[in-house]
């Protein structure tokens, strides 16, 4: 079986609320590349 | 956060989680830099679509390999801020500009108001437009965008269908709203498909369209329950972007003439209808008013535009407790370039906005190594936010002000008819020079000898403005008064009052008087134009009050003669007329102060002239050069 991967959106969605300055990165925001997932990291983290 | 909770609460669109309730409307609004000043979402300007004329000047598709890699730079930078982008989709239809031999899409046969020509859509055209509203919502998605912010009101296309003022069609398209209506839920529903059902889909629409024979609220309100659907929230507007003599423009983006948040009560009667989260956008900038308006349940979010120009850290400036250091919105409406003409576009009160290239930013200034004594002249709004801004610079800044109290024309200005904003503003100011380091010589009335005294380094000198006083024959009589001494005495007004000017105070104050006090007012003004220094958008706004307000006589083309006892002698092409009045107040304008002004120089090289008595401007002129002017010490 290799139908491909899904995001824990309700999982990450659900540390939403506790303080203002919250992100949801990589997979769980989307399934997408190493490079996404290193751009998301990186600039996050950067600005905060 | 407490105060603000209901702004801060995270809320949920199909299944991605906003971080508070607060949207950056995409009006002139650097969307970075309202990211990083806290919105939870921002919208982009407008993403031109691959289909024939959906935009100004065949502007390339927002997409394509020229454009793609700056949309996805700026995409990176706004997530980097931890806000969501959504994605505008927006085809401009009957209204654009199109080169010599082209036309313009629509829903009818028309020539618009630029000239050009509008060809009916047919099947071919329409299934070529929701195929590239598709394309595009499937590429937005997998380029990173959060949302998709489907653009249906201010009379773009999908408006344009759904609103009878362009809709002419008696085929399957045209007609009822059911008919009206097929057109943008085949756009709807094709976009929905292509990103599929776990991707959030907003949509902007407008509640009425403020011009005669547009859509009715009911018709809006029934196309927005079939489109529920597809979507999952909806932003209530109003007016038009275009077309028709800009008279919709004026609601769409408010004047002063305008109540706050006007379509709330709308956004609200939606919102009872419907089960998706709804807004509102339109003159939102007040933080405590929106809170309420969540906190109400009118409303489930807000989008604020101009706020965000006007200040694009106003979220977390709240969040830290700084709402004294927001800059305040006035609603002059010199950001948005169809008010302005596409002339001397501006911010009053963010003299950064449009000046980003070469100017410091208010939270960038570098105090000075040695701290030099520059003093200020003046404490109207150029003075103040120069001195402000020097002392920012770690100087030692004192400014010298006649009167007891600062704000110089602005104290005046503030106490009129439809200065809410002003009033904001002028607190702001207030606020700011107490929290500042700058001393304050109230009560002083500097002259040359005395600022010798004083040694500065830096001389500022903003010392205002005075009222022209006119040569008409009566005018020194008990029962005339000046524009500035008729705003302080308001009360000892009598029923009937001539105003002698119809410049922006001449006649905002005569519309003030019959608008909102009743009384009968006639204004005479020499030249064809009331209020000709006011920007386009504000000229079309109070002409549409002074029509409704069948107690105010405009006379323009008109001089007054002389005032007799009770009486004004008013001449034009008709011949002489006497009016019977109470009072008269002549609004004839002011005149820089710059003989005082230029008084003061030879006391320090480094002298400069700002505000009114360098020459008479707005807001925003006396802002841009106070604040430079601070930045140079």
């Amino acid at each position: 079986m290799a139908v491909g991967m899904k995001s824990k959106t309700d999982e990450a969605n659900s540390f939403y609320g506790y303080v203002q300055d919250t992100n949801i990165i990589g997979d769980a925001n989307r399934v997408g590349t190493i490079w996404n997932t290193a751009e998301d990291g990186y600039y996050i983290a950067a600005h905060l | 956060m407490e105060k603000y909770k209901n702004l801060f609460t995270p809320i949920k669109i199909n299944n991605t989680v906003l971080k508070n309730r607060i949207i950056a409307t995409p009006c002139g609004v650097d969307i970075v830099k309202a990211a990083k000043g806290g919105a939870a979402v921002v919208i982009t300007h407008t993403l031109p679509m691959d289909y024939r004329n959906s935009y100004w000047s065949n502007e390339p598709y927002a997409f394509s390999k020229y454009k793609v890699e700056a949309v996805k730079d700026e995409l990176a930078r706004v997530h980097a801020y931890g806000a969501k982008c959504s994605a505008e989709l927006l085809h401009c239809g009957a209204v654009v500009k199109v080169p010599e031999g082209e036309y313009a899409l629509g829903p009818s046969d028309m020539i618009n108001d630029r000239g050009c020509p509008v060809k009916a859509m047919n099947k071919e055209d329409m299934d070529g437009v929701v195929d590239a509203y598709a394309r595009m919502a499937r590429e937005a998605r997998e380029l990173g965008f959060d949302m998709i912010f489907m653009h249906f009101a201010h009379g773009w296309l999908p408006a344009e269908f759904i609103s009878p003022l362009y809709n002419k069609r008696t085929d399957e398209y045209g007609g009822s709203l059911e008919n009206r209506a097929r057109f943008p839920l085949r756009i709807l529903e094709a976009v929905r498909n292509a990103v599929g059902k776990d991707f959030p889909i907003d949509m902007r629409i407008s509640s009425v369209e403020h011009v005669d024979g547009s859509i009715e609220f009911e018709d809006t309100l029934a196309f927005i329950k079939m489109a529920e659907k597809y979507i999952d929230s909806v932003q209530i507007s109003c007016g038009l972007d275009m077309g028709f003599n800009y008279e919709g423009n004026v609601t769409m983006s408010t004047t002063i003439f305008e109540p706050h948040y006007i379509n709330v009560d709308y956004a609200s009667r939606v919102k009872k209808e419907v089960s998706i989260p709804v807004y509102a956008v339109g003159g939102i900038s007040d933080p405590d008013e929106a809170d309420e308006l969540i906190a109400s349940g009118k409303v489930d979010m807000v989008a604020v535009g101009r706020q965000f120009v006007a200040d694009p850290d106003w979220p977390n400036k709240l969040l830290e407790g700084r709402e004294d250091d927001i800059k305040p919105c006035i609603r002059c409406l010199q950001c948005y370039h169809i008010a302005t003409e596409h002339r001397n576009m501006g911010c009053s009160v963010n003299p950064e906005y449009l000046h980003e290239a070469w100017m410091t930013s208010e939270d960038e200034i570098v105090p000075n190594k040695e701290a030099k004594k520059v003093v200020v002249i003046g404490a109207g709004p150029a003075g103040i936010k120069a001195a402000i801004t020097a002392s920012r610079k770690g100087n030692d800044v004192t400014l010298i002000e006649k009167e007891s109290e600062c704000g110089g024309m602005l104290r005046f200005i503030a106490k009129e008819h439809y200065k809410e904003d002003i009033v904001r503003y002028l607190n702001f100011l207030r606020k700011q020079l107490e929290k500042s380091d700058v001393k304050v010589l109230y009560n002083t009335e500097a002259s040359p000898e005395m600022v010798k005294d004083m040694r500065p380094d830096h001389l500022i000198v903003a010392v205002g403005s005075s009222e022209i006083r006119p040569r008409i024959p009566g005018c020194d009589q008990d029962f005339v008064y000046s524009e500035l001494s008729a705003i302080v005495h308001e009360e000892e007004l009598g029923n009937r009052v001539v105003v002698i000017g119809g410049g922006t105070i001449g006649a905002e104050m005569a519309l003030g008087l019959a608008e909102k006090d009743g009384k009968e007012v006639y204004c005479i003004e020499m030249t064809d134009k009331i209020a000709a220094k006011g920007n386009l958008l504000y000229r079309i706004s109070m002409n549409q009050h002074i029509r409704k307000t069948e107690n105010l006589h405009i006379y323009t083309n008109t001089a007054c003669r002389q005032i007799l006892d009770h009486k004004v002698v008013i001449e034009n092409e008709e011949g002489e007329k006497q009016i019977e009045c109470d009072n008269v107040i002549v609004a004839i304008g002011v005149r820089g102060n710059r003989d005082l002004a230029n008084s003061f120089y030879g006391i320090t090289p480094k002298t400069v002239i700002i505000g009114d008595c360098d020459n008479v401007r707005q807001i925003m002129e006396a802002t841009l050069a106070g604040y430079t002017a601070g930045l140079n010490t």
